[in-house]
């Protein structure tokens, strides 16, 4: 059994991260035994749930309870320094995405991980998910050819429940959409494609954060789509066409992708089972993958998940997409038209 | 003109965003107030003072109103929200010396296929089959009767139709044509009573300042006559569908549920204030009540609301004189510049627009 520290019980470590640790607690595979938040109505959820956990008052005193692993699920702008803290004290961490908030600081957590010889990994729980380790064999097995375009659309009107209007400052560290969604949108699409060979950005950001984003992403041959939106809802859906079928990914769908390949529709196929190797555990839904990602922690098989080195080419898109970032042509917004 | 900050209570919503939007673009300082964080997505792409407070909570919103010399109500919500949220609101308005209330009501508060010869003069009724325009009427009574308590002053506004990017009534029609529920009643030729949304934004403008106006509502449309199929054609042929494919469908197919005939029974005592075609599909509906043929397996039914059914089949063009005469205001996009925006805001949205992208 190994101990675990919480570090930020907003609503992520309460929806997700909570369940799961009660899962792998009630197997013996781990306890909670320390948390942290500024919110003491936060913390006290987690203790009320978890019997050995105690809330403490800063970083240095969860560190001093040496847990094995520590959580991080505090705002992303507090990652780097509480996820170097968390390495440089021989803790193990798994990091809330997105790991940082720009590369250099990401970079800093990964050399820190590296310089003590602690793991660190990052909750791109989508991975743990198996349409879309399916999705990966199919492409990787040439089975829809060569790749010609991906299509993505993801989001909706906003309602995740954030504690502070701060979350939407442009001095707040959280980014827009592209930060936030886009993480999990571009994790997906390096996992699958490889880095990015070039990007272009637009977003309908004017002086705060943006709501609305589209990127186009070349890997190779292929080019992909993406807008993401924090705004108005379409089907959330990724579409990857390639010279002998596609394939459509319903976003955040464990178990089902549909595949059509040119010698015969195969419709909705359910992807069911382990990895060839067995190496994953079977998860029917996104809150599942939170438990697969545990169960790996807790087993000791980093291997499975993200590292932070693998989360890097991420934010070095997204800090160039904000670097480049152009407005997206909004003709409507201007009163009396124009863009 | 006004120089202190206007308020947008609501300013998540279609309306209440674009009020933020173009009050912030045009160099107007403006508050957007909204209940919750979250609601915040729209407002945060601008660097604005934004504040929490929900219209129910007078103190909060007492707070989040400070400085503020106009308040815009564009609270959505169901029929407890409309009516419950106003008397905190003017109070709270009052209490940080908002000077003019500008409450965005709705000209359903007529119905929504209102007599000929309806304008705001005309008789409004708390017994109508559709509770939101019930529940509108009550908002703007209870307010009035607030206004006789306190110093702020209120305006309130009746837009019609209030169309333009983000309107249920452009993204809902899209994803209806999309999905083959959108349909026609009695073939759309009804008067839509249309109004684009920065037309609205800019009746708001004018009634922050009008003198003469405290106390008064205003109806709040375009000069055109738009009928729903006017409306439908743009939005159908940006998604390359012809607009005489769309289902066309009697008034008396409208929504046979359990409430029906009820409804039926309801309209039935407004018959004489009813158009004729409503009034013809009423006897057909009252005869055949009863729920549509199955549809094909794999394919939505097309779906008719009363309200849609009776918006479709309005036969009156609500004028909007008063607003001109007395708040100085005129609708100045055009229909077809309006529609224009519209299509575009839909390539953005990421709706199949043909020849975009």
């Amino acid at each position: 059994m190994i101990d675990v520290a919480v570090v930020g019980c907003g609503e992520v470590a309460h929806r997700y991260h909570a369940p799961a640790l009660s899962v792998l607690e009630g197997t013996g595979a781990l306890r909670v035994t320390a948390v942290l938040d500024p919110s003491r109505r936060a913390a006290q959820r987690f203790v009320d749930r978890f019997r050995a956990a105690r809330a403490v008052a800063d970083l240095p005193a969860l560190l001093a309870t040496r847990p094995a692993v520590v959580i991080v699920a505090s705002p992303p702008r507090f990652h780097a320094e509480q996820v170097v803290a968390a390495l440089e004290a021989g803790c193990d961490v798994l990091c809330e995405k997105p790991l940082a908030t720009s590369a250099p600081d990401g970079r800093r957590m990964v050399d820190a991980a590296e310089r003590t010889g602690r793991r660190l990994a990052v909750g791109m729980v989508r991975r743990q998910l198996p349409a879309t380790r399916a999705l990966r064999r199919i492409l990787r097995a040439g089975v829809l050819g060569d790749i010609r375009s991906v299509e993505c659309f993801e989001g909706g009107p906003f309602t995740w429940p954030v504690a502070s209007p701060d979350y939407f400052r442009p001095d707040g560290g959280n980014g827009g959409v592209l930060q936030d969604v886009g993480t999990h949108c571009l994790d997906l699409l390096t996992w699958w494609f490889g880095e990015p060979t070039s990007t272009r950005y637009a977003d309908d950001a004017m002086g705060g954060v943006e709501a609305n984003c589209e990127l186009a992403l070349t890997f190779g041959a292929t080019e992909a789509h993406v807008r993401l939106s924090r705004d108005w809802a379409r089907p959330n859906r990724y579409v990857v066409e390639g010279t002998r079928g596609r394939a459509e990914w319903e976003v955040d769908e464990a178990r089902v992708l549909r595949l059509d390949l040119d010698d015969g529709p195969l419709g909705d196929l359910a992807v069911d089972g382990p990895d060839r190797d067995g190496s994953t555990a079977v998860t029917t839904d996104f809150e599942g993958a939170f438990v697969a990602q545990l169960r790996a922690v807790a087993t000791g098989r980093w291997e499975q998940l993200t590292s932070g080195r693998e989360a890097l080419p991420v934010l070095e898109v997204v800090d160039r997409c904000y670097a480049c970032r152009d407005t997206m042509p909004m003709p409507w917004l201007r009163p009396g038209g124009g863009r | 003109m006004t120089a202190g900050p206007i308020a947008v209570i609501g300013a998540n919503g279609f309306i209440g965003n674009r009020l933020v939007e173009v009050l912030h673009l045009t160099g107007r300082p403006v508050v957007p107030v909204v209940r919750r964080a979250s609601a915040l997505a729209l407002p945060g792409r601008f660097d604005l003072d934004v504040r929490l407070a929900d219209a129910r909570d007078e103190q909060a919103l007492t707070a989040a109103l400070a400085g503020c010399e106009v308040a815009v109500t564009a609270v959505a919500g169901d029929t407890d929200t409309l009516v419950g949220t106003v008397e905190p609101t003017y109070r709270a308005a009052d209490r940080a010396g908002v000077r003019r209330l500008v409450h965005l009501s709705t000209a359903s508060v007529h119905g929504q296929a209102p007599p000929p010869g309806t304008d705001e003069r005309s008789p409004l009724s708390v017994r109508q089959p559709i509770a939101y325009n019930n529940a509108k009427v009550r908002a703007e009574q209870r307010l009035l009767e607030c206004r006789g308590r306190g110093r702020t002053e209120v305006v309130l506004l009746r837009p019609g139709i209030v169309h333009g990017p983000r309107s249920q009534w452009i993204g809902g029609l899209a994803d209806a044509v999309l999905d083959g529920t959108a349909v026609l009643v009695e073939g759309g030729r009804g008067i839509c009573n249309a109004v684009y949304v920065d037309d609205v934004v800019g009746a708001v403008v004018a009634a922050a300042d009008a003198p003469g106006a405290d106390g008064e509502a205003f109806l709040v449309g375009a000069d055109e006559l738009v009928t729903w199929r006017d409306l439908a054609e743009p939005v159908c042929r940006a998604l390359g569908v012809d607009v005489d494919d769309l289902p066309l469908l009697p008034f008396g197919a409208a929504e046979p549920t359990s409430r029906w005939r009820d409804r039926v029974a309801a309209l039935a005592g407004l018959r004489r204030h009813l158009p004729a075609p409503v009034r013809a599909g009423l006897g057909a509906a009252r005869r055949a009540a009863r729920p549509p043929a199955a549809p094909a397996a794999g394919h939505p039914a097309p779906r008719v609301t009363l309200e849609t059914a009776l918006l479709h089949t309005c036969r009156w063009q609500l004028p909007s004189h008063k607003a001109h005469r007395m708040l100085g205001w005129r609708p100045l996009v055009p229909f077809e510049q309006a529609c224009r925006h519209s299509v575009s805001w839909l390539a953005f949205a990421g709706y199949p627009v043909v020849g975009e992208r």
